[in-house]
């Protein structure tokens, strides 16, 4: 019995070193993991769901010039000068959706000149309420208001309607 | 005991070789890796598209209509070792990213050279790194893009 056992073990021993001698050459002891990271932005596009215009009410113009603002925080409308307001001021809306939390910047459009009789009106500064950098919501939304000044000549002696578009730019950052 | 002793002598003996003809060499050294970086994808949600990072240039193309901006960047390995000794290079599988609405999955990985090269005189080798990044249409919400894949390195 004790013999049976000795073999028995000698035995298991002699395929364990068997064993071992084939498994450790077999493994890829030489070889090496090269980590390398990837890193990038895969956005859905930026779109513009709806807009509502700066509205400037009814001015009623002073002779002598003035420039009148349209707050882009509270849409109301104030002037430097003696400008009289009638009717219903407001400030615009962008409404935006694309990649949640992504940051935007938004740029301003470039001044509006208005040609009317006896003179001319701009339609400039105009202002991104929050800033021409924002983030969009978790949820991928973001609106934000806007205003802009509104700045009339002197000389106009007969005015009009109100009526043209300004684009805002808005991209990625 | 004598049988025993017989047994262990013969076992050493036999066993012993099988250990001792494994080839030594030492390991390359895996020296510095540097980033593949995609830059800012938009995408065409409407059909996928699929990138492509040239692993020389770095440039970022794209097969269908996805707008491309921000700086991309080819990754790089810099490997060194036995002086002239050549190695195999084993690319990552497939690598999916989640999002919502479809996946994205990085694939097709390129290294300037191809898989087997050599190391040079002085033991030193420097990869370009480069891969296809290919997206679903339909993803509703994309996202960072923030993995890490691996090649494995030996010696021939």
């Amino acid at each position: 019995m004790k013999n049976s056992m000795t073999r028995l073990l000698c035995g298991a021993a002699v395929l364990a070193a068997f064993a071992a001698g084939f498994i450790i050459p077999m493994q890829n002891a030489n070889a090496v993991n090269a980590a390398v990271s990837v890193t990038g932005n895969l956005n859905i596009p930026l779109v513009v769901s709806s807009t509502t215009p700066i509205a400037f009410g009814t001015i009623i113009m002073i002779p002598a010039g003035d420039t009148v603002t349209v707050n882009a925080s509270t849409g109301a409308i104030t002037g430097l000068a003696a400008t009289t307001f009638a009717g219903t001021a407001s400030n615009g809306t962008i409404v935006l959706a694309g990649q949640g939390n992504a940051s935007v910047s938004f740029t301003d459009p470039a001044t509006i000149d208005v040609a009317v009789t006896g003179g001319s009106y701009h339609i400039q500064n105009f202002v991104v309420n929050g800033g021409d950098t924002q983030s969009l919501s978790a949820g991928g939304a973001l609106t934000v208001k806007v205003g802009a000044d509104l700045a009339y000549d002197a000389s106009i002696s007969s005015g009009g309607v109100i009526s043209s578009t300004a684009t805002f730019t808005v991209a990625y950052n | 005991m004598r049988r025993i002793g017989i047994l262990i002598v013969a076992m050493i003996a036999l066993g012993g070789p099988f250990a001792w003809v494994a080839p030594v060499k030492a390991q390359p050294v895996i020296d510095s890796t540097s980033s593949m970086n995609f830059g800012r994808i938009i995408m065409d949600t409407a059909s996928g598209d699929t990138l492509t990072l040239n692993p020389s240039t770095g440039q970022l193309t794209a097969a269908g209509s996805s707008a491309l901006s921000g700086v991309t960047s080819a990754g790089n390995i810099s490997i060194s070792g036995t002086p002239n000794q050549s190695l195999s290079i084993l690319p990552p599988s497939d690598t999916p990213i989640s999002f919502s609405g479809g996946n994205a999955t990085l694939k097709n990985f390129t290294l300037t050279g191809g898989m087997t090269q050599s190391l040079n005189g002085g033991g030193t080798l420097s990869l370009g790194v480069g891969c296809d990044l290919q997206y679903d249409a339909h993803i509703t919400q994309g996202g960072p893009i923030n993995q890490s894949i691996s090649f494995i390195i030996d010696y021939n």
